[in-house]
């Protein structure tokens, strides 16, 4: 099968790596991996290729992706201000 | 003093650079009722925001922003929901709230409201001091739109199924120390909140769930809540409803902000296929 050899890059921080994945490869896998690969906090984060969200349950083929696209990692934020028990 | 004569002088002098424009302005004059000013801002449809009804559900840091802002605008009802009470700790952030407030331990919905009334006495202001997620999709559908200013991804679903079902739009806002984002859903058609979940999500909630699916006592994260990102993100959101309530609204859509890394961006949200609150509408 083709792979692809797609730029991951962390908003919080600007950093970026590549990662070769195949077209059958969930958006999920890819934000896991990048998550463990910056030692991320366990929080909730969303994944977005340009100016649209990318739905993880999406494979990389799904998604359109393909060789040297740049997808970027958002941390979610969760809360709205209110104290926490 | 100045004589007649250069009275006259300085006068021709003082408009002749008064560019043309400034002179025809259609402006009124000050003075006026309270609302002369919002009224002229002809990208929204004010007389329909004087005349809604909007619930803001959380009045933490976020929801004291956006209850200021909403209260402005003196729509004919306000509710706040919020089951929590006022502490010293949300003072540097809440501007709605007092120091008796917090050593009494009144309630924020209450106490929200009381000042509330000081801002714009034009409006009702009702609060409630229950848990959103008691609250059910009879209680959403009588609201023009519903703010989200909640803290947790649970009570966000609960809010966004029952308003998607409801019909109601459905301004969700959230915050992390230098990010915040804000999501416009607009039923029946556009995406929502549930549509932009993933796994990473649902990680979060079990650590807030047991197996046997009731809320567990370990301690939650305490969200970092900066006063200028909560300013910015909750004024996002009530220009949202403004414009929502004025028949401009952008659904589909996502505001992500990065204090830190200075941006500001409109991300587009599709409808997640497998997202339960776009089958058929629970009858
Ligand atoms: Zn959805």
């Amino acid at each position: 099968m083709k792979t692809s050899r797609l730029e991951v890059r962390n908003t919080q921080n600007g950093n970026s790596t590549l990662m070769e994945v195949d077209g059958k490869t969930k958006l999920q896998e890819i934000l896991d991996s990048a998550v463990e690969f910056w030692s991320l906090s366990n929080d909730a984060y969303l994944l977005k290729c340009g100016r649209k969200l990318l739905s993880a349950s999406r494979t990389v083929e799904e998604a359109g992706l393909s060789d040297g696209d740049v997808i970027e990692l958002l941390p979610d934020p969760e809360g709205g201000g209110r104290r926490y028990p | 003093m100045l004589s007649g004569n250069e009275r006259d002088r300085t006068t021709e002098i003082s408009t002749q650079y008064i560019p043309g424009w400034l002179m025809n302005d259609p402006v009124p004059a000050a003075g006026g009722d309270r609302y002369a000013r919002i009224r002229i801002v002809t990208a929204l449809d004010f007389e329909r925001i004087r005349h809604s009804t909007i619930c803001v559900a959380g009045a933490g840091a976020l929801g004291n922003e956006v209850l200021k802002n909403m209260a402005l605008y003196g729509p004919r009802k306000l509710v706040v929901v919020d089951n929590d009470s006022v502490d010293l700790s949300n003072l540097g952030r809440c501007f709605l709230f007092t120091e008796e407030d917090a050593l009494s331990g009144r309630g924020k919905a209450d106490a929200a409201c009381e000042s509330l009334r000081r801002i714009n006495s034009d409006v009702e202001f009702e609060g409630r001091e229950c848990d959103v997620l008691e609250l059910d999709r009879a209680f959403f559908s009588v609201f023009d739109a519903v703010i989200g200013c909640l803290d947790n991804i649970n009570a966000r679903l609960h809010v966004n199924s029952n308003c998607y079902y409801a019909g109601v739009p459905y301004i969700d806002g959230g915050l992390d120390g230098l990010t915040g984002r804000v999501q416009v859903v607009v039923p029946p058609e556009g995406a929502c909140y549930q549509c932009t979940l993933n796994a990473s999500h649902m990680k979060v909630l079990d650590r807030y769930f047991s197996c046997s699916g009731r809320e567990t006592n370990i301690p939650r994260r305490r969200v970092p809540a900066e006063p200028s990102v909560s300013a910015l993100i909750g004024s996002i959101q009530s220009l949202e409803a403004a414009k929502l309530l004025s028949g401009k609204a952008q659904g589909d859509s996502m505001q992500f902000y990065d204090g830190a890394m200075n941006w500001l961006e409109n991300i587009s949200v599709a409808i997640e296929p497998g997202c339960d609150n776009h089958g058929e509408m629970i009858k």
